[in-house]
């Protein structure tokens, strides 16, 4: 009942509302079907189907207690205030951890931070559950009869080693495969790498391969460098922000402080997903997509682009390769009839985003897995660069490619830590980077080569971790190296995140050797237990679970998404029997025999009696090393100078706001950009401020700016490569286009004589990637303002991609057969990543077999903002689990009319790979027909079983619920190996 | 000095919960009480709004109206809390609550009731400030340490704002300025009969 | 002051009543609680803080809580952050 007199006639006040979204209740209440908010159709206030709980967790009160049990009192005793980072998004939202007597007692917000501003999102306002720990892996343990028995830490070190060492002695290096962990800081992930280096081997990987390696891949390869143009913050000068495939109001809940005040200064928000999810709520403009026709879309509303004249034209000619040939095949491919049938947007609609991102500049295209987890992954990537080149976007504040990773240090994993195909600082695997890294580590590289099974194997990119299990499964002749995998650790990375969970129970059963090192026993100690098929079964097999830390019980430097470098103080000693990772690293290492080498140019320090090498001194190291990619600025001393003053930045701008006098080291913030956002170049001394808007011509390459790099040769197919005359960044003395910088270019343009007697020695016969003492980049930056990788055009056309122009191609499990004939997706390849790699035969099988039929609902899966990844973690932390108790799918109301399911009620989800899982039905307009949704952070249960016998007692998770990959399928990209994760198919029954 | 006051700016709020877990961690509530809560309305539609919902620490609190014992009482910043002593668990107060914000813990095999728990503003209860007793009882007192709500210094998106409600509405008013739109959220229009912001109302009282 | 009178008695009979079970009364006269201002501080002697408290104001002094309290509830306006 309205309580105002209106009117006749007056329009009332909503219909005046600018957006369309800004609806009235009354459509919610009388037209929709009566809709329940996902959080209340779960049972919330007791118990649910996957919740076990100890009875302690009911009393009314409780006291917060160091492990050991002791009270801790209210302010009275020694009270230390610890600078943090949430461990969870790449955000990197600050906390103060404040701890009282060795115990972390209370958690207050960093209102300074100029990234977060004090505000946290779930998880992260429940971090000091960190510091309770009651869910944990406590001590180091063995399965023994399918139970698994605590061991000593001593017991543990020495049987694995001695089974690392019978293993590589019959099989080689290569048969052993280290999954490292984007959790890892950047010292711990380095340091890793560094390890299976030693350990003679690049079969490594960590969690970017599932989540951004399209990314990386696609972006580098159009223009540089791999990451987050511009950042969070940056998103404030945006006019226009268009997400696809990003659910950034569940999966970067704090980034949307930026983005919400942005819109609320004008900034339009265009939101793209097959589901209406919490982030389309607050756009401007929804575009209901099917998923995996990205391509389609983006190259539509380029179709109305080029069609209108709207594309920036001196920005092509100056930065811009092979645009006429996109434009060319646009024009005539992507015309609005084939981009409605391939991806289900109509012209109307294409048109009206094209007009909003015309009118609209700068903008900014934000994207996450929707766009990577595909088998054209890294073509749909690339056809987003290619639309924001053509606007000319790129390059300038508010604008860029912004691209948020997952995992809280998964960029800094990437960038410095256990790549399969490089070394830390994306340096290839070729000689001469390998000769570069044996300099920094102080030792022999013919000591190195001589650990691997032969030189060809030490250049050659190891197995993905998205393939590990076929480098188990897989028939020996098939696989390129000599022997199958036989040992894997599981070093701080979740099995349920990964596909084909069928296929891995049965692979981890083979194995000889499978060792998790994570804080929590994870779903691999479950899966490990459980009973699987008997001819799987190995009898030799040994299976170890060893405590870690978190990274609240070490210190260590992480980098956030927009790639600015925080450092976290240790806030408590490591709980129970864990050990931190860089420990345990060296105590493998010691006992495999390279012990000394590891840690060479590191000092220890003692924790609970036992070294443990100082983290300072390993990101000292990094500084040393990882030039190409700007990692040699971050000392820690700057680092934990910004990290004491973060009030003087700015939030616009992240720039320090005047002259700041660290009160500890006395270093000066001035001029520096928070956190040093890499490529922060050359050595500390030379004080680069750090690069907040990567290829920013507008600045000058010591104020953060740049330029597109020069990383594919000079010209091609008679076009010139480098940027046009005139197109370069602020006051650079070469104002044409050049290449990269090396002694030879030095030498040519007369400024080798600039160099100092000590650094000119160290920079004969080497590039600036390559130069220990930094003074090429010096000269060449401060005194010449020039940029060290080159000054060249983007590349629209990536002539090493498999599709040097995008190409749409459709799922190879799909609901659309007719489709797949006109957009037929890769042809097999025999030895991709050393693993023979299906396209074609598995997309015609699915073809020939009728599974469109059989499996009529594209499922696709996502984030919640309670969990995150895996979930082991958070699904352990009460405040959290007590928020989503239960797995769920998202089902439209069409489709469970049709099916007979109600609300609530339970379901049997099938899929081609003959898995079924069993989970609760939330029926929701949020997807359309065609789609399901279900999370991928839940584990525990398996195929309608619950698996918590399986787990250690008292360590598992408090929910459990089915992991959504046990049912995936098999799909990989065509560049990285990236798992098709978004688009598979099922069918769903009434259980 | 003002009254303090809770706002939940619902153009920001996006459901990620910080505000119910910023609670749980600060005040130690257990399992299966929730001082917060999100609410949404439309889950999944065009037009989906959440807000976060606590105790609103009414001037006229329909809680301390019906309490047959009398264990409310309300501070000179409009606080109001309760003294967890003299409840007997009734339960009469959260029926009167439109908010529910008065929660009971069930223990035990018969489900008796616990005492009643609600949000305090963070500030604690008639316990002596900041003491090991009012901790367990109440949960943190952070205004008698010149903070505010825990809940409202996390909001990942500062959409829920406590403190003065003089400061509070300035900051709303604000955004609302700055959007253009917002304020009709709040039954601006149904109340007063007004529009947008800067719009003259349409008849009905100033 | 009929009912105040109404009230005593009803008490004066409650006491008498649950004396006999030795149970404690639950019932308070007034209905307003004692409790401390929270300018008052946290600390166990009057009017000090602790370690926790907020740095910046005067444990103690009521003007300067209230200001504290304003000048934390302005620092939730990010709009004061940016140049």
């Amino acid at each position: 009942m309205l309580l105002t007199r209106k009117s006749p006639g007056t329009a009332s006040p909503r219909a005046s509302d600018a957006s369309p979204f800004v609806h009235s209740l009354r459509r919610g209440l009388a037209n929709a079907l009566p809709t329940m908010d996902r959080r209340a159709f779960l049972r919330r206030s007791g118990l649910g189907v996957g919740v076990g709980l100890a009875a302690s967790q009911l009393t009314l009160i409780q006291k917060a207690k160091a492990a050991d049990g002791r009270p801790a009192a209210i302010g009275a005793g020694k009270i230390e205030v610890k600078r943090t980072v949430c461990s969870h998004c790449s955000v990197g939202c600050a906390s103060d951890a404040v701890v009282e007597n060795g115990v972390w007692v209370r958690q207050e917000p960093v209102f300074d931070s100029p990234i977060n501003l004090g505000a946290h999102c779930a998880k992260g306002a429940a971090l000091r559950e960190h510091g309770h720990g009651e869910y944990r892996l406590r001590y180091p343990m063995k399965l023994v009869n399918g139970k698994y028995e605590r061991i000593s830490w001593d017991t543990a070190l020495d049987e694995i080693t001695a089974k690392l060492k019978e293993l590589t002695k019959a099989s080689g290096p290569d048969a052993i495969y280290w999954i490292g962990s984007s959790k890892h800081s950047n010292e711990q992930a380095y340091l890793l790498r560094k390890f299976v280096s030693f350990f003679g081997s690049n079969n490594c990987d960590h969690q970017a391969r599932i989540c951004h390696s399209t990314t990386v891949a696609g972006v580098a390869n159009t223009w540089g460098y791999g990451a987050m143009t511009n950042s969070y913050n940056d998103m404030r000068n945006a006019k226009i922000a268009m997400y696809i495939g990003s659910n950034a109001a569940e999966a970067h809940p704090v980034s949307m402080l930026h983005m919400l005040h942005a819109k609320e200064n004008g900034c339009k928000m265009i939101v793209v997903d097959p589901r209406f999810t919490r982030t389309a709520a607050k756009a401007h403009e929804y575009v209901r997509i099917r998923s995996g026709s990205d391509i389609a879309f983006l190259f539509g509303i380029l179709h109305h682009i080029f069609k209108n004249g709207w594309e920036d034209k001196r920005y092509l000619n100056d930065r811009v390769y092979g645009m006429e040939e996109v434009r060319a095949e646009v024009m005539s491919k992507w015309t609005p009839d084939k981009v409605e049938e391939a991806c289900g947007v109509n012209e109307a609609q294409v048109l009206k985003v094209a007009t909003m991102l015309h009118e609209h500049r700068p903008g900014t295209v934000v994207w996450c897995m929707g766009q990577t987890q595909h088998s054209i992954g890294n073509a749909i990537v690339r056809a987003s660069c290619i639309l924001q080149l053509a606007l000319g976007n790129v390059g300038t504040s508010g604008g860029g490619t912004n691209i948020f990773r997952g995992h809280d240090n998964v960029q800094g994993a990437t960038d410095v830590g256990p790549n399969p195909d490089s070394l830390p600082g994306y340096y290839g695997l070729v000689e001469g980077s390998w000769k570069h890294f044996a300099a920094t580590w102080g030792v022999d590289f013919e000591w190195i080569k001589g650990r691997f099974a032969s030189p060809a194997m030490m250049s050659k990119p190891g197995i993905t971790v998205s393939r590990w299990i076929d480098g188990v499964l897989e028939k020996n002749e098939l696989i390129d190296q000599d022997s199958n995998l036989r040992g894997v650790f599981y070093w701080g990375h979740a099995p349920n995140s990964q596909t084909r969970g069928l296929e891995m129970k049965r692979a981890m059963d083979k194995l000889d050797l499978l060792v998790v090192v994570d804080p929590y026993p994870s779903a691999t100690a479950a899966m490990a237990a459980m009973p699987g098929r008997p001819e799987d079964a190995n009898a030799n097999r040994a299976v170890y679970l060893l405590p870690a830390c978190t990274q609240f019980e070490t210190s260590g430097s992480v980098t956030a998404s927009n790639r600015s470098i925080q450092w976290r103080e240790k806030v408590i000693e490591p709980l129970w029997e864990s050990r931190t990772d860089h420990m345990i690293m060296q105590q493998f290492a010691d006992r495999l025999g390279f012990g000394k080498e590891l840690s060479k140019n590191y000092k220890m320090q003692k924790v609970k009696g036992m070294d443990e090498p100082v983290p300072d001194d390993i990101l000292r190291e990094i500084n040393k090393c990882c030039w190409a990619v700007g990692y040699s600025g971050q000392s820690p001393e700057r680092l934990q100078a910004h990290m004491r003053n973060m009030a003087a930045f700015d939030v616009r701008t992240l720039r320090a706001k005047g002259a700041v006098k660290d009160k500890v080291n006395g270093y000066d913030i001035s001029g520096d950009y928070f956190g040093l956002p890499w490529p922060c170049y050359g050595t500390p001394e030379l004080k680069h401020p750090g690069s907040p808007n990567l290829y920013d011509p507008s600045k000058h390459v010591m104020d953060g700016g740049g330029n597109f790099r020069a990383n594919f040769g000079v010209e091609r197919n008679g076009k010139n490569l480098l940027a046009e005359d005139g197109s370069h960044s602020l006051g650079a003395d070469i104002t044409t286009g050049y290449p990269e910088l090396d002694h030879l270019l030095l030498k040519k343009l007369g400024w080798w004589d600039e160099l100092t007697e000590a650094e000119k020695p160290k920079a004969e016969g080497k590039n600036w990637k390559t130069d220990s003492s930094g003074g090429m980049i010096r000269v060449f930056m401060k005194n010449h303002g020039c940029h060290p990788f080159g000054n060249a055009k983007a590349r629209a056309v990536v002539w090493n991609f498999p599709d040097a122009i995008p190409q749409h191609r459709e799922p190879l499990y799909g609901t659309r057969p007719d489709l797949v004939a006109k957009y037929p997706t890769h042809d097999d390849k025999m030895a991709f990543w050393r693993l023979p790699t299906l396209y074609k035969t598995v997309q015609q099988k699915n073809i020939a077999d009728k599974i469109a039929e059989k499996f009529p609902y594209i499922m696709t899966s996502g984030r919640l903002v309670e969990y995150e990844g895996g979930g082991e973690e958070t699904r352990s932390n009460p405040w959290l689990a007590e928020l989503q108790q239960e797995m769920f799918i998202e089902i439209n109301p069409k489709v469970a009319a049709e099916k007979n399911i109600r609300n609530g009620e339970r379901a049997w989800v099938h899929t081609p790979t003959g898995a079924k899982l069993n989970v609760q039905a939330l029926v929701t307009e949020r997807v359309g027909p065609d789609t399901v949704f279900m999370p991928f952070h839940f584990s525990g249960r398996w195929q309608g079983e619950d698996l918590l016998a399986y787990y250690p007692k008292g360590a598992a998770p408090i929910v459990r619920g089915e992991a959504i990959n046990t049912a995936t399928t098999y799909g990989y990209d065509s560049v990285t190996m990236m798992q098709e994760t978004k688009t598979t198919v099922c069918n769903i029954e009434k259980a | 000095m003002a009254r303090m006051k809770f706002v939940c700016d619902s153009e920001r709020c996006i459901e990620c919960n910080g505000c119910v877990t910023a609670c749980k961690n600060e005040n130690e509530v257990p399992w299966g009480v929730n001082r917060r809560r999100v609410v949404t309305l439309n889950d999944g539609l065009p037009g989906e709004k959440s807000i976060s919902v606590a105790c609103m620490h009414c001037s006229d609190a329909p809680c301390m109206a019906v309490c047959p014992v009398q264990c409310f009482y309300r501070t000179d910043e409009g606080v109001v809390l309760h003294d967890k002593d003299v409840c007997i668990g009734c339960g009469y107060c959260s029926y009167a609550c439109p908010f529910g914000a008065p929660q009971f813990p069930s223990q035990g095999t018969f489900g008796a009731r616990g005492k009643m728990d609600k949000c305090t503003f963070c500030a604690g209860g008639p316990e002596a400030n900041g003491s090991e007793a009012e901790f367990e009882k109440y949960g943190r007192n952070r205004l008698a340490e010149g903070k505010l709500p825990a809940c409202a210094e996390m909001c990942s998106t500062k959409a829920l704002l406590a403190g003065d409600g003089d400061v509070v509405a300035d900051i709303f008013r604000t955004r609302v300025v700055h959007r253009g739109t917002g304020a009709e959220v709040w039954g601006w229009g149904t109340a007063y009969g007004s529009q947008q912001a800067g719009t003259p109302p349409t008849g009905g009282t100033k | 002051m009929k009912r105040a009178v109404v009230m005593l008695v009803a008490l004066a009979s409650g006491a008498m009543l649950l004396a006999a079970c030795s149970e404690k009364p639950q019932t308070n006269a007034e209905g307003v609680k004692h409790d401390a201002v929270p300018w008052s501080g946290t600390g166990t002697q009057a009017n000090t803080g602790t370690a926790f408290t907020a740095p910046g104001w005067k444990v103690g002094d009521k003007t300067a809580w209230e200001q504290q309290i304003k000048t934390r509830s302005n620092g939730q306006n990010e709009y004061t952050r940016e140049n």
